[in-house]
């Protein structure tokens, strides 16, 4: 037995060198220079390259609704003018898209191009291209792009990727209820609600609006993140933690407060029930979602008329930004073509065309005003919506590792202080130890 | 019907010819499980995010792991867990693996029934059951509205919610462990049976006296599986609950997958829970194996 | 006689009451499928659909080339189904019915592969993939995962329970090993084969892990990979989801109803009475 299991290990063994090789010469001239590993895997390419021939570019992509269309359209445009680049789009789902990246990346195989979040980036910015070494103005091109987006793309001076779209949170209403209860939404960002106001306002429909609670909240990360900022609270600051402050606390009681007077249902929270499915059941005034819900309600809400309003404010008026970007990586053997083709992609015209179809926002300046097929008031109110956005929104989610760190820890305390297992003051406490590991 | 040893026959073919039989599965199971494990022990000894050069740090993430508070709670959430659901997963198959060799219409029709839930995929599983037990949207808090009777936060509770990731489990691996256990009755010889009635023995003596013994290598087969699949539970799981509420269901798999992908993505020290995951489980089915001699029929 | 027929009439209650409730679920799942998208996650709910459309169905199949996907993963979950009950039932009757040496230590290594979270260790399985040349390739999808514990473990098991003396008798007229192998044993485990073809069969139609880890390019997609893309970054596009997850179980049922009268009338006829 002895005798066998030591026959075992050497074949074990043998293997794990032969692997080993070729996965340790993979990784080393990874980090070494991205032109050394490709080499290898790419000389077909760069032959094409200079002949002209065939180049070919893999899009890791993920979407949720619409957006995959209006990426295909964009190809085709590029197609046209560039004739001799395919570009392949490769379907992933969104919570797998990270891991593929880098899979393919340290095992050898990096895509041309993929499709990011804020969240994506900061664990794969190691493996992109630093878009400064590509393009000659990059200033130029970094001009024409919100500047309060930066910090998402920008990690550490280096231009990871461009933002193809930015997305808004915001306040969506069963606006059926809201008549029926007599109740009048703001219309103009001169009349917005107070938090106060707001909750007046939601109680009044629970009771004459026919629905059974008042708000759910998506998630309590990334969109409970806008009633703090709201409450004139944040998460970083610029040299530490910046969580415990009078602001988050209030923010904190207030919140469990929503939940304890039952107006927001603990079941989204705590019991996994989908706060977008609740809406659609037509159980809750107000759904504290954002922008990229346009398509799914616009399609499957038949039941009611809903609409989108201001969110409220406290201290301040905020949303909180997200978006996406396309990024290109190291080592792909057609670096250059995989720029060329974000440029062309993020352009004034494509762009509007990609956001025109997806119904999203664009996070060009000269996109700002773009003609909907559909609800163009509904956007004209989440573009206020991220006007009017405190600069502790982007710079908390723009935070290298932010949202990969504190995402998990942040939704699992606030189960716990809605469940009662904790106080908010000790929530602020285990937070502000997460969150200083960001520092070091 | 204990193995016996051949006794003196013992040619050259006779000595190759299991290795050969196993060559096949040895092959695969080295190449593609046993190496990258061996690169898994060995990150765990690293520090390393999965993208950067891996930084050796010893022990320390298995020093890390023994104090992980958070590990260990999941930990035991994951025994309590499979403590209560083996028993039902070993028994409930084995009750409908009985009914379903007996001489009944449709019987095809009733084994696909039972089968179906395991072909289901976790996502939908994991949406039937909030169908179900949803607080707001499932049926069974609505009936019980209807009636008035008050609603059940099944899912906003942990014990609640743990009793139905219970149910959700049972429910999905039943037809699975069914089938083995019909394949295992199918080789018990209805003679055995047709004696003991002349015996003047009742169907419960049959089943206690006959089929128990003789089932032993399946009964076997399905402890050890089921337990492995148990302590592994993930998919179901994170359909249904997210490990909700709060971390009440939040058991070990789940715990290694969110240092490995999510916040700091600590491949490294996922490596090192997943290698202390390996020997629990290994340390478990060695003892099975003692206890039951590798299953088979005494 | 009445006792008996009391006992039948009981089996026939107790079957009917656990199968409603097994289905239920399933009935459920599929009667949404009938929806409309602001139908499905109404509150009170609607157990029959108001309005039967077929909406769902069209749009999901719309959303991709699941006609390729389909095939795509036939092909793989039958070769691979193939391959692991040959190399499966092979080894099983290796470890059941052989002393050799290293058996109990090559066992207990088998059944230890199923007990790691393999997604921590994509990492480096991708990498040993790509050595044998399979990226991006169904031999990556058909082969890897053709061994798998639980067959191996489920065959040993059965052949326990064959008795040894058949083989002992066999060697005595001068069969050699091979000989018993193929036709005196393989006939007798028939049922266990067909159970283990009914759950190989199942893991590879639902496989995600490996698709994932081998798959590139689009074209060569299986039905999970492309079942999964319905999940997006903020919501699941249930109505296609729940549409094509009915749809996908219908080529496992077939393969489950086919096997199935393999499994239980292979006892009788295989001469095991002793």
């Amino acid at each position: 037995m002895k005798k066998f299991l030591s026959l075992t290990l050497v074949l074990a063994l043998i293997l794990a060198i032969s692997v080993g090789c070729s996965s340790s010469s993979g990784q080393s001239s990874q980090q070494a220079s991205p032109a050394a590993n490709a080499e290898a895997s790419t000389a077909e390419s760069s032959a094409a390259e200079t002949t002209g021939e065939k180049v070919v570019l893999d899009m890791l992509w993920f979407a949720d609704g619409a957006e995959t269309e209006a990426m295909k359209h964009i190809i085709e445009d590029y197609k046209a003018i560039n004739p001799n680049v395919q570009i392949n789009l490769l379907e992933v789902p969104y919570d797998e898209i990270t891991n593929k990246i880098m899979m393919s990346v340290v095992g050898g195989e990096p895509p041309a191009l993929a499709r990011t979040t804020e969240s994506v980036l900061s664990a794969v910015y190691d493996a992109t291209l630093d878009l400064r070494e590509y393009v000659d103005d990059i200033d130029g091109v970094l001009a024409q792009f919100m500047p309060s987006i930066y910090n998402y793309f920008i990690i550490n001076d280096k231009v990871t990727a461009l933002p193809t779209d930015v997305t808004a949170n915001g306040m969506i209403y069963n606006k059926t209820a809201f008549d029926k209860a007599g109740v009048k939404v703001p219309t103009s960002p001169d009349d917005v609600w107070t938090w106060d106001e707001f909750v007046a306002a939601l109680e009044k429909v629970m009771a004459d609006g026919g629905v059974q609670y008042g708000m759910v909240i998506d998630n309590p990360s990334h969109r409970w993140s806008s009633i703090l900022y709201q409450f004139g609270g944040k998460f970083m600051g610029e040299d530490g933690p910046a969580f415990n402050s009078p602001e988050t606390l209030e923010a904190l009681k207030f919140t469990k407060e929503l939940f304890d007077k039952e107006i927001v249902p603990k079941s989204t929270w705590l019991g996994g029930e989908d706060p977008n499915n609740m809406f659609r059941s037509g159980q809750v005034a107000v759904h504290l979602s954002g922008n990229w819900m346009m398509t799914n309600y616009r399609d499957n809400i038949k039941d009611f008329e809903w609409g989108v309003t201001y969110m409220p404010k406290q201290k301040n008026r905020s949303s909180t930004p997200g978006g996406k970007q396309l990024a290109a990586f190291k080592g792909s053997g057609v670096e250059k073509e995989a720029v060329d083709f974000i440029l062309f992609a993020t352009s004034q015209e494509e762009n509007a065309k990609y956001c025109v179809e997806s119904l999203f926002l664009s996070p060009r300046l000269d996109n700002a005003k773009l003609d909907y097929p559909f609800g163009s008031e509904f956007f004209e109110i989440f573009s206020n919506e991220l006007e009017n956005t405190v600069d502790a929104a982007s710079f908390d989610w723009g935070f290298p590792n932010f949202s990969g760190v504190a995402r998990t820890p942040q939704n699992e305390g606030m189960y716990e202080l809605i469940a009662g297992n904790i106080t908010p003051e000790q929530h602020i406490a285990n937070m502000e130890e997460v969150l200083q590991e960001l520092y070091q | 019907m204990k193995r016996k040893k051949n006794r003196g026959v013992t040619s050259l073919e006779m000595k190759l010819f299991p290795y050969f039989l196993i060559l096949p599965n040895l092959f695969i199971f080295t190449a593609f499980i046993a190496v990258p494990a061996l690169f898994g022990a060995y990150f765990s000894l690293h520090n390393w995010s999965g993208i950067n050069e891996p930084v050796f740090i010893g022990l320390q993430n298995y020093v890390r792991a023994f104090h992980d508070m958070k590990f260990w709670r999941s930990f035991g959430k994951t025994l309590i867990y499979v403590g209560i659901s083996l028993p039902f997963i070993m028994g409930i198959p084995l009750f409908l693996a009985n009914l379903m060799i007996k001489e009944i219409r449709a019987k095809g029709m009733f084994r696909a029934i039972f089968y179906w839930p395991s072909m289901v995929s976790y996502i939908i599983a994991g949406i039937s059951f909030k169908f179900m037990f949803g607080d707001n949207t499932g049926i069974i808090n609505f009936l019980l509205d209807l009636f008035g009777k008050s609603k059940i936060g099944w899912l906003t509770q942990g014990r609640t919610a743990m009793f139905v990731v219970i149910l959700a489990t049972i429910w999905a691996r039943t037809g699975f462990y069914m089938v083995t256990y019909i394949s295992g009755l199918q080789s018990i010889p209805v003679s055995y049976y047709e004696a003991a009635e002349v015996d003047g023995a009742t169907p419960l003596q049959g089943f206690f006296k006959i089929t128990l013994p003789l089932l032993k290598p399946t009964t076997f087969l399905v402890l050890i599986l089921s337990f492995i699949d148990l302590f592994k539970a993930y998919g179901l799981v994170l359909a249904l609950t997210g490990g909700g509420p709060g971390t009440a269901t939040k058991f070990v798999v789940q715990y290694i997958y969110e240092a490995a992908f999510d916040g700091k993505r600590e491949m490294g020290y996922a490596s090192a829970l997943s290698m202390i995951l390996l020997v629990v489980m290994a340390v478990f089915t060695l003892l099975q194996f003692k206890v039951n001699k590798g299953g088979e029929i005494e | 006689m009445n006792m008996k027929t009391r006992t039948t009439w009981l089996t026939y209650v107790v079957t009917i009451i656990l199968a409603l409730l097994f289905i239920f679920p399933i009935f459920w799942i599929t009667l949404s499928s009938f929806k409309s998208g602001s139908e499905m996650f109404r509150y009170p709910p609607t157990f029959f659909p108001e309005k039967f459309t077929l909406d769902n169905y069209r749009i999901a199949f719309e959303k991709g080339n699941f006609g390729r996907y389909f095939w795509n993963s036939t092909v793989v979950a039958v070769l691979s189904t193939i391959l692991t009950v040959i190399i499966n039932t092979m080894a099983g009757y290796a470890f059941a019915k052989y002393d050799f040496k290293g058996s109990k230590a090559l066992f207990i290594f088998f059944i230890s592969t199923l007990m790691l979270p393999l997604e921590v260790l994509m990492i480096p399985i991708f990498h040993v993939v790509k050595f044998f040349g399979m990226y991006n390739s169904f031999a990556g999808l058909i082969i890897p995962p053709a061994a798998t514990p639980t067959g191996v473990f489920l065959l040993r098991q059965y052949f326990l329970t064959v008795p040894t003396e058949l083989m002992e008798s066999a060697r005595v007229d001068g069969a050699s090993e091979t000989r018993i192998f193929f036709h005196i044993m393989l006939p007798i485990a028939k049922p266990a084969m067909s159970v283990l073809a009914i759950f190989s069969f199942m893991w590879r139609w639902n496989d995600f892990m490996w698709p994932l880890l081998v798959i590139r390019d689009v074209d060569k997609y299986t039905v999970q990979l492309a079942l999964a893309n319905f999940s997006g970054q903020y919501s699941v596009d249930w109505n296609s989801l729940i549409a094509m997850s009915v749809v996908s179980v219908i080529p496992v049922l077939i393969i489950f109803l086919l096997f199935q009268k393999q499994f239980v009338q292979g006892m009788v006829t295989s001469g095991m009475k002793d």
